[in-house]
């Protein structure tokens, strides 16, 4: 079972693109300002951010990112689900604040 | 081999389209390792991001040989009136807007500087000249 898998079992995380893509992650990495994640983003890391646009598809593109996870209040529509199955993106939801989902993560013993 | 690629200023839901063209390029080029090719797409993407929101408008093109990559990104101004200072990490004037999107906070072209091998930055009221050089080497270990 993969980690992306196991965090959707908490109900407060919800699949947004293509069930059938629901890759592993071996760190995250949490950040609303996109080229700190340029900066730090090592290879199958987990972006959580609340930043919902373009630039975080095509930073994703740009780094090959395979897993966002998007904070609550973050607005998600349609297009940007669309273009991210497209890119072959595995974005979930989750309805905690960023720190949250790393307390959540590491309490789960996820990484 | 040479190509171009149009950034427009401004539009953020087409900012990337260059640095994506580009990357599928370097996906084609089977010598060189994924992590070069993260590499140059990631400093491409940040000047690219530079153009959309600091410029006119602009474009950018590249050549791939054996092992290097160059980009040249070009804008039409209103250029970089104190380099020095722009280098500065936290250095930014950029707006709101691209706040919003995830950027401008004085960390692009820091960020450019540490991902290429060579940067030349050459700059008038007229337009920005911004050249990088990468290298397979030992960044990409």
């Amino acid at each position: 079972m993969s980690n992306t898998q196991i965090l959707l079992k908490d109900s407060n995380y919800r699949l947004l693109t293509n069930p059938s893509f629901l890759p592993d992650f071996k760190h995250i990495f949490a950040t609303d300002l996109l080229s700190t994640a340029i900066k730090h983003i090592k290879n199958e890391t987990a972006l959580i951010t609340l930043i919902v646009s373009q630039t975080t598809l095509s930073l994703a593109l740009m780094l090959d990112l395979e897993v966002l996870i998007v904070t609550k209040d973050a607005v998600v529509n349609e297009a940007f689900i669309m273009k991210a199955n497209e890119q072959g993106l595995c974005v979930i939801y989750a309805n905690y604040l960023t720190h949250e989902v790393i307390k959540d993560i590491y309490q789960r013993g996820i990484l | 081999m040479v190509k171009e690629c149009q950034i427009i200023a401004g539009n953020f839901e087409l900012a990337g389209r260059a640095s994506s063209e580009l990357k599928r390029f370097l996906k084609t080029q089977s010598h060189m390792p994924k992590s070069f090719i993260s590499r140059v797409c990631s400093a491409s993407y940040e000047a690219e991001i530079n153009i959309v929101i600091h410029a006119v408008g602009g474009f950018m093109t590249y050549e791939a040989k054996d092992h290097e990559v160059k980009l040249y990104f070009y804008d039409d101004g209103p250029g970089i009136a104190d380099i020095k200072q722009a280098m500065q990490r936290g250095y930014s004037t950029a707006s709101p807007i691209a706040h919003m999107n995830g950027f401008g906070a004085g960390m692009g072209l820091d960020n450019i500087r540490r991902l290429s091998d060579q940067m030349i930055i050459e700059s008038s009221p007229r337009g920005t000249r911004l050249t990088l050089i990468f290298k397979v080497g030992v960044k990409d270990e």
